[in-house]
């Protein structure tokens, strides 16, 4: 019974693949199962085959579908320019519509897209709960009782501690005339978990000489809707972003969070395809226009010299959504290279997946866990003694590999704009801050 | 779909997660890189161990079920396309570097190693494994050994076939012969080893191989040349040769190529050249500067309009953008890219050059063409799409005249993409009734229920249309 729906495919597109598996060996879930059905390759094979109307939506096919952790690696592999996770996110909208998406499917799921991550009140009031949970040993009690999984635990446990009250100001000045008008993008998990990252970012910018406002009315960018193939959703969420950056004024809306960033800057494509009308097209591309992720912005701004100090071994761990979706690579390198005293050590394969990709770790925590493994060892041979991130979720990953690795206290995770912070602050590194150095 | 006894045997011997039947994964493995050419399988299977390899194919063979071997699915000759079904028997688990022997310089794997991670394992060691198709980083060595591929390095440092000392494989009647060792002198007995390699999988499993490695080359370095003409560009190929030199690499790139990649990541060729060569040199740094020096020289006389010399690795890594981006861009020019691999003597590359250019042109098509000019090797490629049956029509008829054509040159239909499906109409072209009859043979003698690969290499002569080229 092949389902209508996936007519609607982009059939174009998927005809663009020609077969050559130079997508194979950067793939994350082929590395960890040596599957062609888990291959970019074969995921196209898939998609071609439900368009030609031989394969039907079935749960099978869509676990297919969502083992995929679109980290969009295999689009910088391609030689042919094949856009898959544009022809991924089609596929998913027509299985969240058969209610077969994972995130959706479930009713805590589709209860946290409609009413949590849209809401910054309601998500930091739910971080909070569930850092006093973890103060008090729920999970691993649960574990214990048998009421909790004990990967779930293992994450749980790994949670960032409660980040305490928002201490983000409205605006950030500059010392002189502002070479620059940013608006700083909240987002909601980075938002709600590591808001102290926030208020670095706002700061490192505003030294390298811009104004920085924390523009009111934005909300989350629709990212994790339309992964799970939400698409209404996110556009609701999109026009409500438009119209704040519109208010302020703004020349730049900059993010610290690769996926949202990612997110952001796909806005012109996402109202194109979800049909909207020329104008709402309009004002979505110049949003994407003028987005940019704090690494970009950072590195055009900060003044020639040294970014800092800091004594410590670094190892940075792409944000997926930055590397391969923005096509954001040398600029947080380049960050790194100009603290003075940081040792960074590249790490193999760092632009691979670390598995976190959205909530892919909470959908699909065990497929989650080998890829985190495999990372967790490259880290490891680097000898570095920080894994620097750029998005809140390889944030909450690393974390969670900390603590399923036993490293806590020899190796902890920061976010890139947190320890240019330190750096220029001249703090030392010290293991103990855990991932908010921002605050500690 | 399997019967139910068979299903029982293979469970038995590979356990649970490495049997696949789900119509998913059947249309997963229902394609390849080679375009156009599909077919389900009844099931796909993944052993991790030669035992395991032992038993599926004893149950298969007892079941009748043909099996169809599988790397990384890389090939271009639709060699792992399971047209009339059966079981496809995928490598991608048996994929561990087993030895690296620094003394007697060999290092031993399983089929599916990918052919970059024992390159990178030997230059750990400081040894080096040569044969590189432009698919190194995806092929495994179980498809390079079937397919007897080759690669850039080929004029200097010679084909997959050069590197093979020894085998494992998996026989029909499921026994496990070894062939080969890490001797440098060994005559004893036939020299199967040679047989299996290009065999295309329709001879045995290979379970195992031993390669050779040589000391890594202690410099390297690139001259780029663009000439005016074709016959300039070939000229000069024929005189680096003939003045002594013996480059690890000799690609060149026609005007449609330069076009194409000029047009998708400018890299500053000049788009009237009507050829680019890239001729690399590699060995001891004196050695290297002075066959360059050579290599330049030779090119001018011959006319180059363009020269540049890289002697450090990022330089070179610059010139050799311009041929890294070709699949690319010409990739982006259709849906699908259909690229061959006629080969002709090295002497003959202008007249096949200038063959290509007739048959696309008679056709009304276009044609970019790129390869290895040191051997002749020619990648005539041409974008199609599948749903226009009348283009892929006249496509078609490019081609065979490009293959009659190579082999009025005195040259092949395949340098080293393979048989398969995909050429097995033209092999009789190639070969005469005699040499097919002893192949058969071969197959008959060592295969003769037709289990493995069934279907591949042989096949009825495809009648010639009649081309004025090859008459
Ligand atoms: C972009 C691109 C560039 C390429 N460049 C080159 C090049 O420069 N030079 C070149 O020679 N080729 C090239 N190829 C072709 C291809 O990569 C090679 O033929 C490669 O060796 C195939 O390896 P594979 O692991 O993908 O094998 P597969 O494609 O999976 O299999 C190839 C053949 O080997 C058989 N086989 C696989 N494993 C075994 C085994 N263990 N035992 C017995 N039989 C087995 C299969 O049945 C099949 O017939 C290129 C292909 C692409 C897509
Ligand atoms: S690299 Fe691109 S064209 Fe090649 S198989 Fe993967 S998706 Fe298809
Ligand atoms: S998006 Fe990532 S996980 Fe998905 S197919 Fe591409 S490389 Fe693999």
């Amino acid at each position: 019974m092949p389902d209508a729906g996936f007519s609607a495919l982009p059939y174009d597109e998927l005809l663009t693949c020609i077969r050559c598996g130079f997508c194979l060996p950067v793939c994350p879930t082929y590395a960890s199962t040596g599957l062609e059905t888990a291959s970019p390759r074969g995921r196209l094979a898939l998609m071609k085959a439900a368009a030609d109307g031989e394969l039907a939506a079935t749960p099978r096919f869509a676990r297919e579908m969502f083992f995929c952790l679109e980290c969009r690696a295999c689009e910088t592999a391609c030689p042919a320019g094949v856009p898959f996770a544009h022809i991924m996110e089609a596929t998913r909208e027509v299985l969240h519509e058969r209610g077969l998406s994972p995130a959706t499917a479930s009713p805590a799921g589709a209860f946290a897209m409609r009413h949590l991550l849209p809401n910054q009140r309601r998500l930091r009031r739910a971080v909070s709960l569930a850092a006093t949970a973890n103060r008090l040993r729920l999970p691993q009690l649960g574990r214990r009782l048998g009421m909790v999984p004990p990967i779930l635990a293992e994450q749980a446990a790994a949670l960032p501690p409660a980040p305490g009250p928002r201490r983000l100001l409205d605006r950030y000045a500059p010392a002189g005339a502002a070479k620059a008008r940013i608006a700083l993008f909240t987002g909601c998990v980075m938002d709600a978990m590591f808001p102290a990252t926030h208020d670095a970012t706002a700061r490192l910018l505003a030294r390298a000489g811009a104004e920085v406002t924390v523009i009111p009315g934005q909300t989350c960018c629709g990212a994790l809707h339309d992964h799970a193939g939400d698409r209404a959703g996110a556009v609701e969420l999109a026009k409500a972003n438009i119209a704040a950056l519109e208010a302020s004024g703004a020349d730049l809306l900059v993010h610290n969070a690769g996926g949202c960033g990612a997110m952001l800057k796909g806005y012109g494509r996402l109202f194109a395809d979800a049909g909207e009308g020329a104008a709402w097209q309009d004002r979505a591309a110049a949003l994407a226009a003028a987005s940019r992720d704090a690494s970009e912005a950072l590195a055009e701004l900060w003044p020639e010299g040294d970014i800092g100090q800091l004594d410590a071994d670094v190892t940075l761990q792409d944000s997926c959504h930055l590397v391969h979706a923005q096509k954001v690579r040398s600029a947080p390198r380049a960050l790194l290279g100009r603290v003075r005293g940081l040792r960074v050590r590249e790490m193999a394969g760092a632009d691979s997946c670390c598995g976190s990709a959205g909530i892919y770790n909470l959908t699909n925590p065990e497929d989650s866990a080998q890829v985190l493994d495999r990372k967790m060892g490259a880290v490891a041979d680097t000898g570095a003694n920080i894994v620097v991130t750029a998005n809140p979720g390889c944030l909450i990953q690393m974390r969670w590999g900390i603590v399923r690795h036993r490293l806590e206290g020899r190796l902890r995770a920061v976010h890139i704009m947190d320890l240019l912070d330190l750096a220029v602050r001249g703090e030392h590194a010290t293991p103990e801050a855990g991932g908010r150095t921002g605050q500690a | 779909m399997l019967s139910d006894t068979l299903r029982r045997r293979l469970l038995d011997a590979l356990g649970d997660g490495a049997l696949l039947e789900s119509p998913e994964a059947l249309a997963a493995y229902a394609v390849a890189a080679t375009p156009l050419f599909a077919g389900a399988p009844a099931a796909v299977a993944l052993p991790t161990t030669t035992a395991q390899v032992v038993a599926i194919v004893r149950a298969c063979g007892e079941a009748g079920v043909g099996i169809v071997p599988r790397g990384s699915g890389t090939n271009l000759s639709a060699g792992t396309i399971p047209d009339r079904g059966g079981l496809v028997l995928c490598t991608a688990r048996m994929n561990r570097i087993l030895e690296i022997d620094a003394a007697n310089w060999t290092a031993e794997v399983e089929p599916g190693a990918v052919t970059a991670s024992l390159q990178a394992a030997a230059a750990a060691q400081g040894l080096y494994y040569p044969p590189d198709p432009g698919s190194q980083r995806i092929s495994t060595l179980g498809g390079n050994v079937a397919e007897n591929s080759g690669g850039m390095r080929c004029l200097k440092y010679g084909v997959t076939r050069d590197y093979v000392m020894g085998l494992e494989v998996v026989l029909a009647d499921g026994s496990v012969v070894q062939t080969g060792g890490k001797n440098v002198k060994d005559v004893a007995g036939y020299d199967l080893t040679r047989l299996f390699v290009g065999s295309e999988g329709t001879l045995g499993i290979v379970t195992r191989i031993l390669v050779r490695l040589v000391p890594a080359p202690q410099a390297r370095g690139t001259v780029l040349a663009c000439f005016a003409g074709m016959e300039e560009a070939a000229a000069a190929s024929a005189a680096v040769i003939a003045a002594h030199v013996i480059p690890a690499a000799l690609e060149f790139l026609d005007r449609a190529t330069i076009a194409a990649v000029e047009s998708y990541q400018p890299s500053g060729l000049p788009t009237d050249a009507a050829a680019v060569l890239l001729i690399e040199q590699d060995g001891h740094p004196a050695q290297v500067a002075d066959d360059l020096a050579t290599i330049a020289r030779v090119c001018r006389e011959a006319g180059a309009s363009d020269l540049r010399t890289a002697t450090d690795p990022a330089a070179a890594d610059r010139l050799w953008a311009a041929r890294r981006a070709a699949l690319p861009a010409l990739a982006r020019l259709g849906p699908v890219l259909i690229m061959e691999d006629a080969t002709v003597p090295r002497s003959r590359l202008a007249d096949m050059v200038r063959a290509i250019d007739a048959a696309a042109r008679g056709q009304g098509l276009r044609f970019a063409t790129f390869g290895h000019a040191g051997d002749g090797n020619l990648h005539p490629t041409c974008p199609g799409d599948a749903r226009d049956p009348a283009l892929m029509a006249r496509i078609d008829r490019a081609f065979e005249e490009i293959f009659a054509a190579a082999l009025a040159l005195g040259g092949t239909i395949t340098g080293e993409h393979g048989v398969g499906l995909a050429k097995a109409g033209y092999l009789p072209w190639r070969l005469s009734p005699e040499t097919m009859a002893a192949m058969r043979a071969v197959k008959r003698a060592l295969d003769p229920g037709d289990l493995f690969n069934p279907g591949k290499i042989f096949a009825a002569p495809r009648p010639r249309t009649g081309s004025a080229l090859h008459a």
